[in-house]
């Protein structure tokens, strides 16, 4: 509900969480904002914008309030403030629109009529959203770091940003720890692009806010000309469940937008229950028997059952061979050692032992004469010689859909693997599943963010040039993020092999995965659960029909640390029982308690019956 | 049609390092600083051409135990009219080693061809130290004749020791107990493969190599390397 003050110079906005009083009469601001869903009262006033133009600073109340309309249809009401600076020649439209829900959208439309004739240089700041965090709210989680180890690294590894944006984008969440009352703020982010000066909408540099120094301070050049284009947009949510809420919130939004259909091809569902996929360097003895010449799939299976057993290999014969001389990737499969038969042999033995074999396809290694179509049907080509059950995609974070279909019409089943996550919308949809990729020594308790907003996309994980200590990390992290995990030991030549003692953690992780897979394969994961002791980690897992959890926590600390009657993720446990990790674990009053071990990690199955 | 020359290179002392591009998987050999010997040696002028490889099979009766690949731009069992002096290519490290052994001669070390290449006063190029394409076939459309392009001969009178073909060398590498069977190239070629994430080609200076992993003959045999030999003497 919306209602005008014009005695007061205010505006009234209530919905159902939230309560926002702005007051127009000097500039525009917020002389209350409120969640009043959550047990404690908001927070306080803010001034909706400042701006700094040809190097002076200006408050709202450097313009002139010209206009205040309300409007309202069968789903949305409106307030909309219309501002000028005849000294600038500029004009500011600002909306709040309440959609109904939790949730105001407050939308930002700068105007400049280029007072010296060319446009001039524009910083754009919002100071309420600093104000929103303060009031001692303790729970801060930000756009771009969403929450720091002990080292300052960010835990939550975000969608790989480059010079277009991705579909993922986490929203600035500030809440109390012990109530969970805040807010959530999103910047819904349109633009494909991330170059600043080609779009007017800044958002993509609001989700670059990584600290508290940077929302109190940030400062955002903006590129407004003379019509009402959108330049910045936040809509903020009021929370009573803190972070687990804003983030089931986050995704609930993002999946609206999408079809996963394919997902749901029972063709394709054997790629979610692989846990231990290995990737083979062809070139080496690892998984090449040079003086018969043939790939060696003994080997590879004996090598296998230390790991608990290869559910997948790769077998890779391209880069970095190609590029010597003309021949392509598809020459490749014509000339290595027995051909193309011999890659079938290999793939029949393999599928006698239960593994599956993917292929690689290298979407860079193209010749001037081939167009998408000539690349699908090699592609088919390959699939049939084969018998292939799917393709690494190198490099190729999206694939034309024809390349699709004719894998399609080779036969079921063929599944589609991209070297790192897919960002953009239609890619999302049917390349269904990509290696969790990163490249720091240390990867925990980083979480990768993809894994939890996305959870039906199989997504193994993998750091392909990790040594001894590093690589158990990479075990813990796969522990931790209820991931798969791709074994990779001959990098391109650089024989990099796991010990002993981590092909036998690597087996149990393995039992454990495929034992609770509905549960870590749930569509409803919630990462970094607060659990009100640092530096213990949680992530949440739960099956979709609701009876199981998994609590997976990490100890990021050199001490045994205990966490003391844990809320459950809107869930009522009867039973506790430990299934991986060493440590204690009891349910009292509906909450958890449980001890950690030093730089270790416990996973505690609670279940409804 | 051309015959093969040989340039007398005495004996040599210098301090050999080899550098490459760097991607992934390294190079795992010795690549130095080392101080090494060379020479005397009888060096080829020239990359072995496609007639001198014919009259070989005809004086050696050699047929390769497998053939794919091998000879796959000759028809009929010979190469194509006009391309007797161009560089004989799909030919494996192993037949060129039996071509060398024919004659007496054996293909040159890594260090050796980049003393050939670089000479005394390790140039970067073979015709000095100032990059000039056009002393060199790269960056082009296909092989020329051997003895093309003189003003890019080596210190020594070698011909095309920067492009055209890469060339083999004698050594194959086995890396540690993980078997990695490996040769390295020197000299690049015409062709440049249009990714950044293809195997370099093009102007490549003298002390560079290639390394390649071995997979059998017909990966072994390309239409871009070919090998020029050597010979010890007193």
């Amino acid at each position: 509900m919306i209602k005008v003050f014009q005695d007061r110079k205010t505006v009234d906005i209530r919905n159902c969480a939230l309560h926002a009083v702005v007051d127009y009469s000097c500039g525009l601001r917020f002389s209350e904002f409120s969640n009043t869903r959550g047990a404690l009262p908001g927070s306080g006033s803010g001034s909706l914008f400042t701006l700094n133009v040809f190097g002076r600073d200006y408050s709202s109340a450097d313009f002139v309030c010209e206009d205040v309309i309300c409007a309202k249809d069968e789903k949305v009401e409106m307030a909309t403030f219309l501002l000028s600076c005849d000294a600038l020649r500029l004009k500011l439209r600002l909306h709040i629109l309440d959609e109904g829900g939790n949730s105001l959208r407050i939308l930002y439309q700068l105007y400049d009529g280029y007072r010296e004739g060319v446009p001039s240089v524009i910083f754009f700041h919002i100071p309420f959203l600093a104000a929103l965090a303060s009031g001692g709210r303790q729970e801060k989680y930000y756009p771009a770091c969403t929450l720091r180890d002990k080292s300052g690294a960010d835990v939550l590894h975000r969608m790989r940003e480059s010079f277009y944006s991705a579909d993922i984008i986490m929203p600035l969440v500030v809440c109390d720890l012990d109530s969970g009352s805040g807010f959530s703020v999103s910047f819904p982010v349109r633009s494909d692009l991330t170059d600043l000066g080609s779009v007017q909408n800044i958002n993509s540099q609001f989700i670059q806010i990584s600290c508290e120094e940077e929302l109190a301070c940030h400062r955002v050049r903006v590129n407004p000309d003379a019509s009402f284009n959108d330049t910045a947009e936040l809509v903020i949510t009021g929370l009573a469940e803190g972070w687990p809420e804003a983030f089931d919130l986050c995704r609930r939004q993002w999946r609206a937008q999408y079809d996963f259909a394919e997902y749901d091809r029972e063709d394709l569902q054997w790629f979610r229950g692989c846990a231990v996929h290995q990737f083979t360097f062809l070139y080496g003895k690892e998984g090449f028997d040079h003086q018969r010449q043939q790939i060696d799939v003994e080997r590879l299976v004996r090598e296998g059952q230390e790991f608990g057993g290869f559910d997948t290999v790769i077998l890779w014969n391209q880069y970095p061979r190609l590029g010597v001389d003309e021949r392509t990737q598809w020459n490749f499969y014509d000339d290595f050692p027995g051909g193309r038969a011999a890659l079938r042999r290999a793939v029949d033995q393999f599928h006698a032992h239960g593994a599956r074999v993917l292929l690689p396809f290298i979407p860079w290694d193209r010749n001037e004469a081939e167009s998408t179509e000539s690349m699908g049907d090699e592609l088919a080509r390959i699939a049939r010689d084969t018998d292939l059950d799917g393709f690494h995609l190198d490099t190729m974070q999206t694939l034309p859909y024809s390349m699709r279909e004719k894998l399609d019409q080779v036969r079921p089943g063929i599944v589609l693997e991209t070297q790192s996550h897919p960002m953009k919308k239609r890619t999302m949809e049917y390349v269904t599943a990509s290696w969790d990729e990163f490249w720091s020594a240390d990867p925990m308790p980083e979480v990768d963010v993809f894994r939890f907003m996305h959870p039906r996309h199989a997504a193994p994980v993998i750091g392909r040039w990790l040594r001894m200590q590093d690589k158990d990390t990479l075990i813990k992290r796969a522990e931790f993020g209820g991931a798969s995990i791709v074994v990779w030991q001959d990098i391109f030549g650089r024989w990099m092999p796991y010990n002993q003692a981590q092909k036998q953690r690597i087996a149990r992780w393995k039992r454990v995965f495929l034992d609770h897979l509905e549960i870590y394969m749930g569509l409803n994961p919630i990462p970094l659960y607060p659990t009100g002791v640092q530096p213990v980690y949680c992530n949440v897992f739960q099956d979709d029909g609701g009876q199981k959890q998994i609590y997976a926590f990490y100890n990021d600390s050199d001490q045994v640390r205990q966490v003391k009657d844990l809320k459950l993720w809107r869930f009522s446990a009867r039973q506790s029982e430990i299934i991986l990790g060493e440590g204690t674990a009891q349910l009292s009053g509906g909450r958890l308690n449980a001890s950690i071990q030093p730089g270790e990690g416990l996973h505690v199955l609670v279940s409804a019956v | 049609m051309l015959e093969q020359e040989q340039v007398r290179v005495e004996r040599a002392q210098y301090i050999y390092r080899c550098v490459h591009r760097v991607m992934e998987g390294d190079c795992q050999m010795e690549h130095g600083p080392v101080h090494v010997t060379v020479g005397p040696l009888l060096a080829d002028k020239y990359t072995v051409t496609n007639g001198m490889f014919y009259r070989f099979l005809q004086e050696s009766g050699y047929v390769p135990a497998d053939t794919r690949n091998y000879l796959k731009h000759w028809e009929n069992g010979k190469y194509r009219e006009g391309e007797e002096d161009l560089p004989v290519v799909n030919v494996s490290q192993e037949d060129a080693m039996a071509y060398a052994a024919f004659y007496g001669k054996r293909l040159p070390t890594e260090a050796e061809w980049q003393y050939l290449a670089a000479g005394p006063m390790h140039y970067t190029w073979p015709w000095g130290d100032e990059k000039d394409y056009s002393k060199c076939n790269v960056y082009s459309h296909g092989l020329e004749a051997v003895n093309s392009r003189p003003e890019g001969v080596s210190p020594f009178g070698l011909y095309h020791m920067c492009g055209n073909v890469w060339e083999f060398t004698s050594e194959t590498h086995f890396d540690s107990d993980h078997d990695h069977y490996f040769i390295t190239l020197r000299g690049s070629c015409y062709y440049t493969a249009p990714d950044y994430w293809h195997t370099e080609g093009g102007a490549v200076p003298n002390d560079c190599h290639l390394k390649v992993h071995l997979l059998g003959n017909a990966m072994n045999r390309f239409s871009t390397v070919g090998f020029r030999c050597v010979k010890e003497c007193d």
